[in-house]
Order: C-alpha cells, then sequence, then structure tokens
C-alpha cells in the first residue's frame, strides 16, 4: 500500500502552495534507553551486536557505546559469549547461523537484562538483480529490482540492504507477501532520497528473509523517521524484552551485484 | 436512571384539555415571494402573552388556546410580520405567506430566527446558520461553506489548515453526524477535505447539535449537523450561480405547478485541473483533478394535508494520473419524504432514506493492474409524529430503522497482475431507534424538554466472526449464516433539557445528553482520507457512549441587538478506540486484533458575544476547554491529550456594510496548537539517525492564527435580479500555520537536529462573480 500513500500525496503537490521553514521547537528531555542492534545469519561469521544508548537531540552522534555481557544461544546447542571490540560493538566467535534455527540473545546492561529470539526461516531463492526506469513526472530515475518467486502458502518477510558502490543506501527496504502470496516478486527498491544511479554504479543487494517479529520492527521503523505527518509517530516495534530499543534478526542472507 | 425518566415522561403527559374548552389554530407558514416552507416562525396570541408556536421543519404550527377571539401575529426574522383578527370560536386551519423585509435574499443574518431565541428556546449548545448568513464571510478559494462558517462559532474546531472536517466538544470527526436532507453523508469532503460537499446554492439552513441532541437524532457521539437543502420556488423561475478561479456553479429552481409543486437543480464543478492541461510535461497533462457534485429536488403538495418531497445529492471527486492511477470517490444520498397533517394537533412525517459512500482506486501498469473498491450503504426509514395537545406541550415520537452495509476495501487484481486478490468479508448490521421527547412549558419560567431515545444495534450475518484476546490472538472464530444475529447491543439514551427565565432577557439552561454510536471511522492519517474505513460495532469492538451535562446562561441586551452567553460542559466518554503501533487498517480481514479501547473525557467554557443587527454585526466567541484519552496500551494507562485537545480557541467575525454596494468583512481566528508527539532522543541504526520516543501527544504544535478579508460588491439590484462580485483573502497577514513539523538530521552538520515547518496556505486570494435571475 506503499503505492497508494505516495500517490494520495500528489493532489498536495500540483496544488497547494506550500512553504518550510526552519524552527525552534520546545523538546522534552528524556531518560536515555538502551539500544540494541544485533544480526545473525546463515552467512558465514562472525557476527556483530552493537550495545549504545539514547543521546538528547541536541547532542552528538554516533550515539555512545555500553558496556555489556552479551551472548548468542542456539536453541538446543551452545551459546557463544561475544567478545568486545570497544565503543559497545561486541562479535561472536565460533558461531554460525543455520536455517530453520533459533537463536536467542542474552544482552546484560548494569544488571539489567535484555532478551530476544529469532528464527532463521527458509530462503527464497534471489533469482536475479536488474534496473528498472521510472518516469514519475518529469523526473527519470533508475532502481534496482530484486527477481524472486515467491512461494506459495506461506508468509515470508523481506529486507533488502542495498549497496552503491560499496556505500549502504540509508533507506529502510522491507516487504511481506501479504498482497502477493505465491506470485512471482519483481521489487523495486525505489528510493526517493538523493541515492540516483549513474550510468557505471555497481549496486549490491543483500536479500534477508526474516521472521514476523524482526520484520515488524522494520516495518515500523519509519515510524521514527521524524515526520510528524504519521498518524503516530512511534518507536518501532521491538522483538528485544526488558525495556530496549533496537532488533535482533536471524535471517538468511543471498547477496548479488549489478552494474548499471 | 431510566425508570425515572419514564416516569417523569408519563407524569409530563398533558391533563389541560381535561379542564378546558380548547380549540386548535394550525397550518403551515410559507414565503410569499417562493413557497418555501419557513422554520421556526413564531405564531402568537396578542392577547395571551404566554402562548406562541413555532413553526417546524416543514413549516408546520399548531396552537392549542381557549375559545375566544384573538389577535394572531405571525413573525419571521427578515420577514414582515403579519397581524390577523381571528374568531376561535371553533378549531381553525389557517395557512400564512410572509412577505420578506427586501428583497435581496442574499441578506446578511447570523440567525437566530427569534430575536430572542437564545434566551428562550429550551435547547443549549445548538447553533443555527442561516446559508443567507455566510454569504458575505470571507471564503477560501472562491467557495462559499457552511461547515467553515460553522468552524468558527464556538466548541467547533478546524481539522487541519483550510479543511472542512470538524471537531466537536473534544470529539473525533467520525462522532459528528452530518446529515443532508436527514440522509448520512460519510464523507462530507471534497479535494482532500479543503471542500465541504454542501454547495451553498442548494443549502436552504443547518443546524448544529453540540450540548443537547434532541431525542429524534442518534448514532454519533459529539454532534448532529443537519442540513436542509432549498425545495425550489413554485412561483417563478429562478437561476444563480457563480464563476470563481476554481469552479463554477449554476442553481435553477421554480414551479412545476405553480403554487403546488416546484424543482430545484443545483450543481457545480471545479476546474483546477484545466489549468493542468497548460503544462508541457506528459504527466502532469494527463492528470485528473475535479470534483462535482448535483443536488435535486422535487416537492408536490398533493392536497391541503399531505405534501411529498424528493431530494437528493449526488458527487464525485476525480484524481488520476496517466493511465497509470485512478482515484475516485463519492456520496451520493436520496430522501422521499412524506408530510401528512394527520389532525391539526397531529404532524407526521415520513421519510425513506438512502445512502451510499464509495470509493474506487485503480492502478494499471503492465505488471500490476488491480481495482480496490469500498463501500458504505444505508437504507432508512425514519417515522417522525408531532403532537401538539395543548400549549404547554409539544410531543415528538417516532422510529427510525437502517441497514447498513459495509464492504470493506478490498483489492480485485484483474489480468497478469503481479498481486494477488483479497477477500475481507462484507459486514452487514441492523440499527433501530424508538425515540419520544416532550416540550413542557412546565411554567411561564420553566421548560422541561423530556427525551428518551432506545437504540439497538444488531451486527448480522453471513460471515465468520472472530473474538481476539489482548495480545490480538483469535480465540474463536464463529461462521453465521446469512441474516443471523451475531451481536446485539441496546443502548438506553435519556435527554433532558430545562430552560428557566430569570427575567425577560436572560435565563439558564442546564442539560443531560446520552449519545451511542455504532458505526466507526477507523482512519490511519491525521486529516482523514476517503479510504479511512468504517467498522460496525461487534463482539470485539463495544457501542461507544457519551454522557454530556452542561449548564449555560444567556443574556441579551439593548433590545436583543446584542446576545451573550456562557456554557460549560463535561463529557464522558466510553469505549473509545485507539491502534496498537503499527495497526494495519486496509485489506486487514483480522482488523480488530490492531484495536485499543479506552476512556475519554472532555471538558470546557464556551463564551459568545454576537451583534445581531446594524451596520456592523458579528460575533466574538471564545473556548477553554480540554479532552482526553485513557487507552490500555498507549502512555502506560495514563491520561494523554487527544490530538485535537486546545486550551484556547478564539474566533472574531466581522461584517460591516460600507454602502449600499458594498460590504466588508473579516474573520480572525486562534488556537492552541494541536497534541502531538514530538522525539524526545536519538540514536543510530545501522548508520541511520531516528528518533526515540516518549508519551503520545505529549507536545504541542505551535498556536494557529489566521486573519481572513472579504468584501463583497453588488452591482446591481431590482427585484428579480442581482449581481455581485466577491473578493476574498485568505491569510491576510500570511501567518505561515505550521501543518507539520519534520525532524531531521541537519544537512551541513549530522549531529544537529533541525526541526522544519511545512505550512500550506499564505495569502490565498480569490474573485467570484455571483448572479441572480
Amino acid at each position: 500500500m506503499q503505492i497508494l500513500k505516495n500517490l494520495f500525496l500528489l493532489p498536495g503537490l500540483l496544488f497547494l502552495v506550500s512553504c518550510e521553514k526552519v524552527i525552534d521547537v520546545n523538546v522534552k528531555n528524556s531518560q536515555p534507553t538502551v539500544v540494541i542492534v544485533g544480526e545473525v545469519s546463515n552467512a558465514t561469521g562472525p557476527y556483530q551486536v552493537r550495545v549504545t544508548q539514547t543521546v538528547q537531540l541536541k547532542d552528538n552522534i554516533p550515539n555512545p557505546g555500553l558496556a555489556a555481557t552479551v551472548y548468542v544461544t542456539e536453541q538446543g546447542g551452545a551459546t557463544d559469549t561475544f567478545r568486545a571490540l570497544g565503543n559497545g560493538l561486541y562479535e561472536s566467535n565460533s558461531l554460525q547461523g543455520k536455517i530453520g534455527h533459533t537463536y536467542v540473545l542474552n544482552v546484560l546492561v548494569d544488571g539489567q537484562e535484555y532478551q530476544a529470539s529469532s528464527t532463521i526461516p527458509s530462503p527464497v531463492p534471489f533469482d536475479s538483480l536488474s534496473f528498472i526506469g521510472e518516469v514519475f513526472f518529469k523526473d527519470s530515475s533508475f532502481y534496482p529490482q530484486v527477481n524472486c518467486q515467491d512461494p506459495p502458502g506461506v508468509a515470508n518477510y523481506y529486507r533488502f540492504v542495498e549497496y552503491i558502490n560499496g556505500k549502504q543506501v540509508k533507506a529502510n527496504f522491507v516487504r511481506d507477501d501479504r498482497f502477493w502470496d505465491g506470485k512471482y516478486g519483481e521489487i523495486v527498491l525505489r528510493n526517493f532520497g538523493d541515492d540516483d544511479l549513474a550510468k557505471g554504479d555497481q549496486v549490491k543487494v543483500d536479500m534477508q528473509c526474516l521472521d514476523k517479529a524482526a520484520f515488524n520492527y522494520f516495518n515500523t521503523l519509519d515510524n521514527a523517521g521524524g515526520s510528524s505527518n504519521s498518524a503516530a509517530p512511534a518507536n518501532p516495534i521491538t522483538n528485544i524484552s526488558g525495556g530496549a530499543l533496537g532488533y535482533f534478526s536471524a535471517h538468511t542472507s543471498q547477496v548479488r551485484t549489478a552494474t548499471r | 436512571m431510566l425508570r425515572i425518566f419514564v416516569v417523569l415522561l408519563l407524569l409530563s403527559l398533558p391533563t389541560a384539555p381535561l379542564f378546558a374548552q380548547n380549540v386548535t389554530l394550525s397550518g403551515t407558514i410559507k414565503a410569499k415571494s417562493s413557497g418555501e416552507d419557513l422554520i421556526g416562525v413564531i405564531v402568537k396570541v396578542k392577547e395571551l402573552p404566554n402562548i406562541g408556536a413555532a413553526s417546524n421543519e416543514y413549516g408546520f404550527y399548531s396552537l392549542s388556546i381557549p375559545k375566544g377571539s384573538y389577535t394572531i401575529v405571525v413573525s419571521g426574522l427578515s420577514y414582515k410580520p403579519l397581524e390577523e383578527r381571528l374568531d376561535l370560536s371553533t378549531s381553525l386551519k389557517r395557512d400564512w405567506l410572509l412577505e420578506a423585509t427586501n428583497f435581496t435574499l442574499n441578506e446578511v443574518v447570523v440567525t437566530n430566527r427569534r430575536r430572542d431565541e437564545n434566551v428562550r428556546k429550551n435547547e443549549m449548545g445548538a447553533t443555527t446558520l442561516d446559508i443567507k448568513a455566510i454569504n458575505k464571510l470571507p471564503v477560501i478559494m472562491g467557495e462559499r461553506d457552511i461547515v467553515k462558517a460553522i468552524q468558527l462559532t464556538p466548541g467547533v474546531k478546524a481539522s487541519g489548515d483550510g479543511n472542512s472536517g470538524f471537531y466537536v466538544r473534544g470529539g473525533a470527526a467520525d462522532q459528528n453526524l452530518i446529515l443532508l436532507d436527514e440522509a448520512p453523508v460519510y464523507n462530507a469532503s471534497h479535494l482532500m477535505g479543503f471542500f465541504s460537499t454542501f454547495n451553498s446554492d442548494a443549502i436552504k439552513d443547518a443546524t448544529l447539535y453540540k450540548g443537547s441532541m434532541p431525542a429524534e437524532y442518534g448514532g454519533r457521539l459529539s454532534s448532529v449537523l443537519d442540513v436542509r437543502m432549498n425545495e425550489g420556488n413554485n412561483q417563478e423561475y429562478h437561476a444563480s450561480g457563480g464563476i470563481g478561479l476554481i469552479s463554477s456553479r449554476l442553481n435553477l429552481e421554480g414551479p412545476i405547478q405553480k403554487g403546488k409543486s416546484s424543482f430545484l437543480v443545483s450543481g457545480r464543478r471545479t476546474y483546477a485541473d484545466l489549468f493542468l492541461k497548460l503544462s508541457n510535461d506528459d504527466g502532469i497533462r494527463n492528470s485528473k483533478l475535479y470534483f462535482y457534485d448535483l443536488n435535486a429536488k422535487l416537492n408536490y403538495q398533493i392536497d391541503a394535508k399531505n405534501k411529498i418531497y424528493l431530494s437528493g445529492y449526488f458527487g464525485r471527486d476525480d484524481l488520476g494520473y496517466k493511465d497509470l492511477f485512478g482515484f475516485r470517490w463519492g456520496n451520493t444520498t436520496g430522501t422521499l419524504r412524506w408530510n401528512h397533517i394527520a389532525s391539526p394537533k397531529l404532524f407526521s412525517n415520513t421519510s425513506l432514506i438512502f445512502s451510499d459512500f464509495r470509493y474506487v482506486v485503480s492502478v494499471t501498469s503492465n505488471k500490476i493492474q488491480f481495482d480496490i473498491k469500498s463501500n458504505i450503504q444505508d437504507w432508512n426509514l425514519k417515522q417522525e409524529f408531532s403532537w401538539y395537545p395543548n400549549s404547554q406541550h409539544t410531543l415528538k415520537f417516532g422510529f427510525n430503522t437502517i441497514h447498513h452495509t459495509i464492504v470493506p476495501g478490498n483489492i480485485s487484481a484483474s489480468g497478469i497482475s503481479a498481486i494477488n486478490s483479497t477477500h475481507v468479508e462484507s459486514r452487514y448490521a441492523w440499527e433501530n431507534a424508538v425515540f419520544v421527547s416532550d416540550d413542557w412549558k412546565a411554567t411561564s419560567k420553566l421548560s422541561i424538554n423530556l427525551g428518551l431515545r432506545v437504540s439497538s444495534f444488531s451486527l448480522l450475518g453471513s460471515g465468520s466472526f472472530n473474538t481476539y484476546d489482548s495480545t490480538g490472538t483469535v480465540t474463536s472464530t464463529k461462521s453465521y449464516p446469512s441474516g443471523a444475529f451475531v451481536q446485539t447491543y441496546i443502548v438506553p439514551e435519556p435527554r433532558l433539557g430545562l430552560t428557566y427565565l430569570l427575567n425577560d432577557v436572560s435565563s439558564v439552561k442546564a442539560a443531560y445528553t446520552r449519545t451511542a454510536q455504532y458505526l466507526h471511522l477507523l482512519s490511519n492519517s491525521n486529516a482523514g482520507s476517503p479510504t479511512d474505513l468504517w467498522i460496525p460495532s461487534s463482539p470485539n469492538v463495544k457501542p461507544e457512549i457519551a454522557d454530556q451535562v452542561s449548564l449555560g446562561y444567556y443574556r441579551n441586551f439593548k433590545d436583543n441587538l446584542y446576545e451573550c452567553s456562557a456554557e460549560i460542559y463535561y463529557k464522558d466518554l466510553q469505549n473509545q478506540i485507539d491502534y496498537k503501533n503499527g495497526a494495519v487498517l486496509n485489506a486487514n480481514q483480522n482488523v480488530e486484533a490492531d484495536l485499543l479501547y479506552g476512556h475519554g473525557r472532555a471538558y470546557g467554557l464556551e463564551l459568545f458575544l454576537k451583534k445581531r443587527t446594524g451596520r456592523l454585526n458579528g460575533w466574538i466567541g471564545y473556548t477553554l476547554s480540554r479532552t482526553e484519552r485513557q487507552i490500555q496500551g498507549i502512555n502506560s494507562g495514563n491520561w494523554y491529550p487527544a490530538r485535537q485537545d486546545q486550551t484556547h480557541d478564539i474566533s472574531i467575525v466581522g461584517i460591516y456594510e460600507l454602502s449600499a454596494k458594498w460590504s466588508l468583512s473579516g474573520a480572525f481566528v486562534y488556537s492552541t496548537g494541536n497534541a502531538v508527539t514530538f522525539p524526545t532522543g536519538k540514536y543510530e541504526v545501522n548508520g541511520v539517525s531516528y528518533f526515540k520516543y516518549d508519551d503520545r501527544n505529549a507536545s504541542r504544535m505551535p498556536a494557529y492564527h489566521r486573519l481572513d478579508l472579504a468584501a463583497t460588491y453588488t452591482k446591481h439590484k431590482s427585484k428579480n435580479r442581482e449581481s455581485s462580485w466577491s473578493f476574498s483573502l485568505y491569510n491576510a497577514y500570511g501567518h505561515q500555520n505550521a501543518f507539520l513539523i519534520n525532524f531531521a538530521a541537519d544537512e551541513n552538520d549530522p549531529n544537529k537536529t533541525v526541526a522544519t515547518q511545512v505550512s500550506l496556505f499564505r495569502f490565498v486570494p480569490s474573485i467570484t462573480y455571483n448572479f441572480k435571475f
């Protein structure tokens, strides 16, 4: 329904004379909150977990790392205690993600425990990466297109991480198959930001199949993007218990590259 | 509580006829020039100063008085009073034709209908706007709009800059029952809300009930906006219209059989899209963006006792981009109404009402081809009797039965589409109400209005119905055959109003009103959209119930030249609905799993001062209010302000008759900003900065204020011809009101966060040429 949302803005663009200005807003201060970002995949390790805390709006980012104890347990298997690389970054030692297995993340910060579990689902084959040119009003743009056959009869959740010339694109691409279950997917990674593709650009896409809880996080992440236009700006739905922000995603990973 | 009401109702029933030999004077009151029924005209007996009657919505009046010979005075605002000596030794049917005080129908009359109606009428928190009243007010983009005028009164708040949606006394936008000739209009706006569906040419008047809702109305919590269409002139043919920058209107009316039947047809269309054709861009040139609507009405006086009316509305918005995308939506309503004077004391109105709102979204490309279609449709039968047993009592009673069909937005894919069709079941419901009310002049000082409405709502099959636990997991599923009762709710809704006249110029009033609402609108955008989803009450979704108490003081000065009032209210709202974060509202069979329920409360003070007539007239309104919600799962279950909560709201409206040709007007509004959720912190995820949020609606948008100016030049004026130019300037001093505020990292220094305000309308001028002959 993203298409609906965007096209709905159309009349606004056509006849409103809108103007923008930077203003001073009275913003409330808040207590720092722990932020945990962790991923495990079926690609070869090591895997990383980052533990940080939020800062006030006026403060600088990146937000500071936190000292923590981090370990991941494969359900019915071994526990890997991550080693600290400094600045809130922790890395696995021997852990190797496997399809169909469930992983439990435990993070201890200042005696407070945070926990999340996530399962690597079956992968959907990433057939190819191509490009598509689109004209919207006067601007023509090229976007990467992921081609894959969605398996019928099961709910599938996808996340795409795009890199242009080695640099990660900031847009958050997630899809579920609610409206196209079993169809052939031609998923256009439309990015209305300034990451326009030029001839010769090298594009890499990491296609990840996720479980529902991890998908819910990314699907609601844009609510925290800073626009007051969405109905209720809110923190994304996390799969971590204990009051932390962030996510723990165990997912498949398939990478394709192409040059426009 | 209920029992007390019933007893009071029975006690108040008329006993007077047993003691006096009364006769009844009854009939209808119409305008001489057009044959239109006149509402709220006062019929008084000179010799009996405490006795009088007002004509009802269809111009009917009935007055019971002791036998005798009397001087009867018939007077309506902006009509010449009639006085006649009548011998009432037996009951008499007498119709009256009133002549307008001057021949300009476009007169500024910010009603009430009677000069001291605000003090005397046993009605609280009601605002009646005569369409003539708004014609000289400033407008946006040249369109006169009765809803925009109502937004300038205390207790009513616009849902956004230039928007025709509104909130009444802290209620949500879907809690207003908007009726056009008794037919509910489910989406009363055009073009993303910037225009209302009401074409002012076709409208006679509109009344907003925000306090004591009369018992014949129900189905929404906060208010009723009762809009009545003109009937059409049954004496002579007239045409009127307007040509504006973005839209034009044409209105035709006249007799079919002179004095007996008449018609009215009124249409308008916007043509902003014609400018798109000038573009050299193929995409813009082939875009669509317009709306049109059509009002039509016929009426036929069968005989002295029977009259029928047929009225309808049809409106459509159409927008599209090339052949790729189309989005059309609109309302259709129809009302067939039969007025019957059963006896001099008993008036009956029977209406068969149809209402439909639908939208279609179609997307066509070489890979994707689908339509999304949705509609909500009502068939409604309403029977209402007005009984005038004696001069102390006016009783209204009747019933209302409505069948609802709701087709949620389903995707139907066609051709070689890359997406699937969805199937979310349609819902059917049967809503019923019986009502009775007695307007009782208990003493010369005290009037009591006792009312009781008992409403019921039955969700009907066919379909399968789930129940959910608090996490949204399905706990049971049950299938029902077509027409089976899935769930029935019954809510008694007592209504009570008291008016006590302190003296000739002042009164105090008190009211208690309970209302119930069985249809709920789910919206995932702030401004409201045609794709918002109506859902019926169900085993999971309980009916919304509101209890409101209000108290007011009314005082007029200088022979009713000035009127002022102060009202306070407190409203308790049960079973209010909100959504979980990330709720999916469209094409979701389990949408009820994403809902949260809770309480609401709203309270406030409304002050109003109006100068009714004179070269300079207008009003000042001030509202001090609060509206809050308490919903499990939001803000840890603590009370928090609803989005439409506004502490202060001021509106000042002035109209000045500069000369016979020129009139000037201005409107100023100021209100506290909406309650919004601003970020309180930030953090990075994978190199991208995101914001952290704490409590919902804990911050405020900047205050909103705006001045609109208008000038009307009446070029030519004679008995039958008139033309005028209207010039308007919306937001005359160009204040940049915040439509939304975005937070983002500063482009130059990503460590810094900047807040950017987006505003919509500054200095919007418009010119409209209006004519009438």
